[in-house]
């Protein structure tokens, strides 16, 4: 099942900020709390955790981006652990 | 008396004993809790029908713990009153002694002399060593009472006869005893510092606390308690009182204060016209302390039983503590007729007593099984922190020659007469004639006394107070978690403030270290962007979180949690240093290498906490103060009270205190990274001061080779590739500061034809000791080959004027100019701060890229190297105000 995983709400008073890297790629399996993406306010830089667990299907930022709070950020398939395994090691294969 | 008057009287009298008769039932059959209830609920409709009744918070002018409620004593009373007189003899001997020498030294003896029961029941049978299986107590001992706790390590066999010889002689080749608990002085002996009052409570209220956080955090087992013992004098100081709502909120009942109610201070009574006692008990009550006072002796008690009517409590009550200090002083017949003789009815309870004897009642503080009473409910007592309010006499056991008199805080000369009456009065077996050759007696080792006594302390733990400085130290972060730093931001703009939130995070992260770290703030965190820690590592909660906070549903939500790691201390600096105190010696408190990161507005730093500072100094704390919004020009708009412009000149006084003022990303990386392998991995005792900004800029990358310079202080950032150009300027640069030297330096090459090459000096205080180190070598050793400075070394061979400019005062700069091979130009920001804009407060105070220029070409026309007509020129040019008013004093 695919799942859009947006921006979420930061803080007080914070509506958008920049991404100043992005930690993960499609094709990556993530897990729930695992930093994305980092984004930096004015002030600070913020990781930003994953509340979804799966394989990235889609990624929608890249260093330097501005954005919003609830703009998309990735799309993961949530499908069962066993397949996503598998898909992970068709990646690394593909990369070879 | 009318008939009518006399009759509403009677009825009054009968109505008073049918309700004490009910209480009295009650209190028989369903027992203390159920009359508690009853009199709340009494209050309720009293205060419903428009009753108000007066507010006190005190209890009655009598011992907390009735006679009924006292526990056994376990001891054996007359071997501990005779340890008791040898400590008493022997730390009175050692001060008199000290004082006979030649330049005579000081010290105190009518502290410990009224302070003696108090510590000697702690001792035998209260505080817990850190032996086998126990966690150990800490103990702050008043500072001026150390006589007294030297005298009983003499007898414990920890301190020899030389050293009491030698107290106050630390210089003595063969070792001395510190005046004070100074732990920098006899390590292995002070644990805490106290002597500068006020601070000693403070810290032991946070001690307690981070013991609590150490345990929470599944670091520590629980149990210890901490114990501050505090003068009644000291509680006028702000520090004493001021944090004790902290330990109540925290419920720290590890915390246990005994204030020694001696009644006076140094030059006279506390509260001569009232009770320091009663006033004490009022603000601790009311703070949510449990109160014990321990006020009355067993012969007061006896008293006590016979006050069926309740005269002498009412007595006791109204009388002010100017005259209870003139009891002591006056004798028996003066207490008989002005205590007693105030009503027909006391004096008679006292008729059958002599004088002496009415003169020999003890106060609380003086009778053994009082004070074993108050510390034992102490202990025992959960939920609150505890404050005994022990009543004593300074000087006790001096006699004519102290006791109770208002010159006693400063006596230290006893003559042998006086000497040989104490000796009498306490039965110490000496001579005459060794009174005064040879007074330090200690029984043999199977002595009782001395059997007792270190029996006592095998079963409670070990020797009191004792230091441990050996600690496994621990390994410092890999390079790699420190790398980015080193790359520079590639266009990126942030402030030195970002950058260390984010080794902060980083270190917080790391397996091996991230658990020992320990951010410590003032209710700061937003303004140096460190919210999304709370959300990390959690704000440190006793209590957990008990609500939904508001911004539950955010990233960076307020989070609270019983293993919480950062400490949010509120608005409270104090606080906040005192927390830094006890995290920056768990290493030798708990055997555990915490890692302190205290990051704070840095103009509420050294000036506002400054003698907790020098505390943290003496008593060895290790980790990082970090003071943010740093620069006078560069926390602008706040203005006059915020602009920090002075804090690294305030930190060079404190001996063990190295300091940093970096300007750049990898500077300020390398620097950390070095402080924890200094500290916590070759151990030095030192501690870190390093300011940080806020203004945002590109960090560039790591110059080639230059790590150790941003250590020992300064290095060439830039070299001049401009070989062509006659005219030459060495500019040096610190913090946000170094950014406008690098822009004069272009200005200065393109527009005006003099190479500039280019220093970060990170720290004047390291670059300063280094060359006083060399100098004072050469002084000493004027024939031997000569040492050099660094800065002598790095600058032998650079040609042209010199100029140095930084956020803060010009003293800094100046501190070093002398070991540079020509004049240094100063720039800095001396004067009160203003609120504006960066760019119009460096014009203000002359710190900018213009005024930089100018003064490098002004210090070029001094050396005869350009003509005062370019000068002009370039004053109109770069729009420089030669009669603008001196920031210094408008
Ligand atoms: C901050 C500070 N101010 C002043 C002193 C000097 N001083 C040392 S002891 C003392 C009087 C202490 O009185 P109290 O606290 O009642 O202690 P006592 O000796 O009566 O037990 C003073 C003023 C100090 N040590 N620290
Ligand atoms: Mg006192």
């Amino acid at each position: 099942m695919a799942t859009e995983f947006k921006l979420p709400e930061l803080g007080e008073n914070i509506e958008s900020a920049d991404v100043a890297s992005v930690l993960v790629k499609e094709g990556d399996t993530v897990k729930k709390d695992q930093a994305i993406i980092e984004i930096e306010t004015d002030k600070a830089t913020i990781e930003v955790p994953s509340t979804i667990e799966g394989t990235i299907t889609k990624l929608f930022v890249k260093s330097g981006d501005k954005v919003k709070v609830g703009s998309v950020v990735m799309i993961v398939d949530e499908g069962g652990t066993t397949e996503v395994k598998v898909e992970n090691k068709n990646v690394a294969k593909k990369e070879k | 008396m009318s008939d009518d008057i006399k009759k509403d009287k009677k009825t009054e009298e009968l109505e008073t004993s049918e309700w004490l008769y009910s209480l009295d039932y009650v209190l028989q059959n369903s027992g203390p809790e159920r009359v508690v209830e009853l009199l709340h609920q009494l209050q309720i409709r009293a205060h419903k029908s428009g009753v108000h009744v007066p507010f006190s918070a005190n209890t009655p002018y009598i011992n907390t713990i009735s006679k009924e409620k006292q526990p056994p004593f376990p001891g054996d009373r007359e071997i501990e009153r005779r340890i008791k007189s040898l400590i008493r003899w022997i730390a009175m001997a050692m001060v008199v002694k000290a004082n006979k020498q030649e330049g005579s030294v000081g010290g105190h003896i009518s502290t410990y002399a009224s302070a003696a029961t108090l510590y000697e029941i702690g001792f035998n049978h209260f505080f817990r060593g850190k032996g086998d299986g126990y966690e150990g107590d800490q103990i702050y001992f008043q500072g001026h009472a150390s006589p007294g706790i030297y005298a009983r390590a003499f007898l414990e066999g920890r301190i020899t006869k030389e050293q009491l010889l030698n107290f106050r002689r630390d210089l003595k080749p063969e070792g001395g005893l510190t005046s004070y608990p100074h732990p920098f002085l006899m390590p292995n002996f002070w644990e805490f510092p106290t002597v500068s009052m006020g601070l000693g409570p403070l810290m032991a209220i946070y001690q307690a606390r981070f013991n609590r956080y150490l345990e929470d955090r599944g670091m520590k087992k629980p149990g210890g308690k901490v114990w501050a013992f505090l003068g009644d004098g000291e509680t006028d100081e702000p520090e004493s009182l001021g944090a004790i709502t902290l330990a109540s909120r925290e419920k720290l009942d590890n915390l246990i204060f005994v204030i020694n109610c001696n009644l006076q201070r140094l030059d006279g009574p506390v509260r001569g016209n009232g009770k320091i006692i009663q006033e004490l008990e009022a603000i601790f009550r009311g703070a949510g302390w449990h109160v014990i006072k321990a006020i009355w002796g067993e012969d007061w008690e006896s008293l006590l039983d016979k006050d069926v009517d309740g005269k002498l409590v009412k007595r006791m009550g109204e009388v002010v503590d100017g005259e209870y200090q003139k009891y002591s002083v006056e004798g028996g017949a003066y207490i008989r007729k002005n205590f007693f003789g105030k009503d027909p009815d006391l004096l008679k309870m006292v008729e059958k007593m002599t004088d002496e004897q009415l003169f020999k009642m003890k106060r609380g503080g003086h009778d053994p099984e009082k004070v074993y009473a108050a510390f034992k409910s102490a202990v025992d007592y959960v939920g609150k922190p505890i404050v005994i309010l022990a009543k004593t006499i300074k000087g006790y056991g001096l006699g004519e020659s102290g006791e109770g008199k208002n010159v006693t805080h400063q006596q230290k000369k006893l003559n042998e007469d006086e000497m040989r009456e104490f000796r009498s009065r306490f039965g110490i077996p000496i001579a005459d004639e060794d009174i005064l050759t040879n007074p330090f007696y200690k029984p043999d080792e199977d002595s009782q006394e001395i059997k007792y006594l270190k029996e006592r302390r095998k079963q409670l733990g070990g020797f009191v107070p004792s230091r441990k400085t050996d600690v496994r130290p621990i390994k410092t972060p890999p390079e790699s978690l420190f790398e980015e730093f080193y790359k520079g931001t590639e266009g990126r703009e942030v402030s030195t403030t970002m950058v260390f939130v984010r080794i902060l995070a980083k270190l917080l992260k790391d397996k091996e270290i991230g658990k020992l770290v320990v951010p410590i703030v003032p209710d700061e965190a937003r303004t140096f962007g460190m919210e999304a820690l709370f959300r990390q590592v959690g704000i440190y909660s006793h209590a957990g979180q008990l609500y939904d906070p508001v911004d539950k549903d955010s990233l960076l939500y307020y989070k609270e949690a019983k293993d919480g790691q950062i400490l949010e201390e509120g608005i409270n600096e104090a606080g906040s240093m005192s927390s830094f105190i006890a995290a920056g010696t768990a290493y030798n408190t708990h055997g555990i290498n915490m890692i302190p990161f205290f990051i704070y507005y840095s103009m509420f730093g050294m000036q506002r906490v400054g003698d907790l500072v020098w505390a943290a100094g003496d008593i060895g704390a290790k980790g990082f103060m970090l003071g943010g919004t740093a620069g006078r020009t560069t926390l602008n708009g706040e203005g006059l009270q915020h602009q920090d412009g002075h804090s690294h000149l305030l930190a060079y006084p404190v001996p063990n205190l190295v300091t940093y003022d970096p300007a750049f990303a990898y500077e300020l990386a390398i620097i950390i990274r070095d402080g924890i392998k200094r500290m916590y991995e070759d151990q030095e005792h030192i501690f870190y001061y390093i300011t940080l900004m806020n203004e945002n800029y590109a960090m560039p990358e790591m110059p080639k080779g230059a790590e150790k310079g941003i250590l020992k202080g300064m290095y060439k950032f830039h070299a001049s590739d401009k070989k062509s150009l006659k005219l030459k300027a060495q500019l040096f640069g610190s913090g946000t500061i170094l950014n406008e030297v690098l822009k004069a330096a272009k200005i200065l090459e393109d527009d005006y034809r003099v190479a500039c090459d280019v220093w970060s000096v990170t720290s004047y205080k390291e670059l300063r000791r280094d060359a006083l180190e060399a100098e004072r070598f050469n002084l000493l050793n004027p024939t031997a080959k000569q040492k050099e400075s660094y800065i002598e070394k790095m600058l032998a061979k650079e040609d042209g004027v010199f100029v140095a400019s930084s956020d803060y005062v010009k003293a800094l700069p100046d501190s070093v100019s002398k070991w540079f091979p020509r004049r240094l130009y100063s720039l800095g920001t001396d004067g009160f701060g203003r609120s504006e804009t960066r760019e119009a407060l460096r014009d203000f105070f002359e710190v900018d890229a213009k005024h930089i220029v100018f003064a490098t070409l002004t210090a070029l026309f001094k050396e005869g190297k350009i003509q005062d007509k370019a000068l002009d020129k370039a004053a109109k040019e770069l729009g420089i105000n030669p009669n603008k008013r001196n920031p210094m004093n408008s």
